[in-house]
């Protein structure tokens, strides 16, 4: 095979494929996507944000511990439990399944990387997601910067 | 110029996408380039088909023999017609046929590095976790994005034999 490597053939080329999503076809199974984003992107993935904190907390492991026997990637971890809106690599939901030895696929759901039509898993993302968040009483600072914010809200 | 829309890859992601074509090549002895995707495709048993998108006799044919080897197309034979057109593919994978499927009336020079991204599809650990052999589950937009980057990403070094990046 030989290769065209006039330079001014190259430019063109990029030229005419600068802003093209680079891609030829994806997986059978994975066709139907694209169409509608899912609707229920922002519970599935406190549920997962929420679901890696307690599990590693469950464990007693910091971040670094974690990451490590994971093998994943320490700031991509801080970013999935400090970030709902972040979408993880796929590879790094794939480690995390395997260290916690939960169904993967499930947590891509969770994660946003997969979409699955079963009203139950949607249910019990948005249960744990709302029942897992911590109810200790506040501080008297925390409860003093609350009122005076909503001091702030209400006046306006 | 803006660089094509694509994706830079997670720094492991690419690691243990490097290790799955060091893993090829090594298969294969160390070829030399051009790398012969007949050799590829032996190594990892993988069959290579042929339709056109532009041909309606081939797609139905093909679909025909798809509704005997794949569930998700027995349970629905209108999905591969549809989705070929709809999403105009030039390649694509079928998993549980280890199959790779070509639009020939795509131009030729393009079939080759249509093939070898849907080789990287069948070696990537994750690509077979995230989607396939199952109807329940697709894939995000964002996590298609992803599995096609990653899969550009591993034809270009398997391809150019990981040559420099």
């Amino acid at each position: 095979m030989k290769m065209n490597q006039s330079s001014k053939w190259l430019m063109e080329k990029a030229e005419q494929e600068d802003g093209c999503l680079v891609s030829v076809g994806g997986l059978v199974d994975s066709l139907e996507q694209s169409e509608d984003a899912s609707t229920n992107v922002i519970p599935f993935k406190h549920a997962f944000v929420r679901f890696v904190q307690l599990a590693r907390r469950d464990r007693k492991l910091t971040l670094d511990q974690f990451a490590e026997r994971a093998d994943v990637d320490l700031r991509e971890l801080l970013r999935i439990e400090t970030d709902e809106h972040y979408t993880p690599a796929i590879r790094t939901v794939h480690q995390i399944a395997g260290f916690l030895k939960v169904p993967e696929k499930r947590l891509m759901v969770l994660a946003g990387l997969l979409k699955v039509k079963d009203a139950q898993f949607q249910r019990a993302a948005l249960k744990f997601a709302a029942s897992s968040e911590p109810v200790e009483k506040l501080s008297q600072e925390e409860h003093a910067a609350l009122e005076e914010y909503v001091k702030f809200l209400c006046d306006r | 110029m803006r660089p094509i829309k694509n994706r830079f890859l997670e720094e492991r992601t690419a690691r243990d996408i490097d290790a799955q074509v060091t893993k090829i090549l090594r298969g294969l002895g160390n070829p030399t380039c051009p790398i012969e995707l007949a050799a590829v495709r032996e190594l990892l048993k993988l069959d290579r088909q042929y339709y056109s998108s532009t041909d309606d006799s081939l797609l139905r044919e093909m679909v025909s023999k798809a509704m005997i080897a794949g569930k998700q197309i027995i349970a629905r034979p209108t999905l591969l017609l549809d989705v070929v057109r709809k999403f105009d593919l030039k390649a694509f994978w079928v998993p549980d046929r280890r199959r790779i499927m070509i639009d020939k009336s795509q131009p030729e020079p393009k079939w080759r590095w249509n093939e070898t991204h849907e080789i990287i599809h069948s070696v990537v650990p994750w690509h077979d976790g995230a989607m396939m052999g199952d109807t329940e589950y697709t894939l995000t937009p964002g996590g298609h994005e992803q599995v096609e980057a990653e899969a550009n990403y591993g034809a270009g070094r398997l391809l150019f034999l990981q040559g420099p990046l």
